[in-house]
């Protein structure tokens, strides 16, 4: 149950991340554009992170399910987080 | 209290999170601070949340370690005992096995030593003695039935048996004749 909110809280903790960088891009178009740098960023990260699983996991000594899972998790928090912001008023 | 602390840090976070974007109006400047603030108040409810979560899970995952110890320490302590009784269990009854094997043997061995070492000896040794005795007697009143003696010299000089004895000697004598006359003839 506890590890179960904690696992939760990771996720609303990417998305409200995500959530907070939109609101940043919002302010200013240089600003919008740091953000995209960011979110760019991150994606070839996670790409490169999924692509050269094998090594990740030997240096980090986690499981591969595990890795996998929160790779998958961060990119859908953050897909969430900027998606709530999309669709705000 | 850990938990409800976590749980409404987290409904916080997510209020926080949730909230404002739809609430207040991103044209307004005030309202668009705002919404920053609350994100920020958001992100740091959840991440205090999870602070607490993972802290709350290694208190429980420590208490059950300690729970699982404890059970084993106890079933290894009922083992030994078990192991102990029926260790001593074993010593008894191996003690009383020998035991009475012990004292079937020496009964065993008092009896064998009854009847065949110990009486049986005395017998034949008391009967040995008396038939010398008698065959002794035996000769000497034969050689004074040789030499013409008369059977009240026999008695009282041979058996000797005098006075109030000599019916007794007489009886001996007639024992004596009758078994050695029967044995000779």
């Amino acid at each position: 149950m506890i590890k179960a909110i904690a696992l939760g809280n990771n996720f609303l903790l990417t998305a409200i991340a995500a959530s907070f960088l939109c609101w940043l891009a919002s302010l200013h178009s240089s600003l919008l554009l740091f953000v995209q740098a960011l979110f760019a960023l991150k994606l070839i990260v996670s790409a490169t992170a999924w692509l050269l699983d094998d090594a990740i996991i030997a240096i980090l000594k986690i499981d591969l399910l595990q890795f996998r899972f929160r790779l998958i998790a961060s990119t859908v928090g953050a897909l969430v987080g900027v998606g709530v912001m999309l669709c705000r008023s | 209290m850990s938990l409800l602390k976590i749980s409404a840090l987290t409904v916080s976070g997510i209020t926080l999170w949730l909230a404002p974007p739809f609430i207040f109006s991103r044209k307004i400047p005030l309202h668009n601070f705002m919404q920053g603030v609350a994100l920020v108040s958001g992100f740091a409810c959840a991440f205090e949340a999870r602070r607490c979560a993972l802290k709350a899970a290694k208190t429980e995952e420590f208490e059950a370690m300690k729970e699982a110890a404890v059970t084993a320490d106890v079933v290894d302590e009922i083992s030994t005992s078990i192991y102990i009784s029926e260790q001593q269990r074993r010593k008894e009854a191996e003690a009383i096995l020998a035991a009475s094997s012990e004292e079937v043997e020496a009964k065993r061995e008092a009896l064998e030593a009854i009847y065949t070492n110990d009486l049986q000896p005395e017998v034949s040794a008391s009967t040995d003695e008396n038939d010398t005795k008698e065959i002794e007697l035996w000769w000497k009143v034969e050689a004074a039935q040789v030499q013409g003696k008369t059977t009240t010299w026999i008695i009282e000089n041979i058996l000797g048996k005098k006075g109030r004895k000599f019916s007794e000697g007489k009886k001996q004598l007639e024992e004596l004749l009758k078994k050695f006359s029967e044995e000779g003839g």
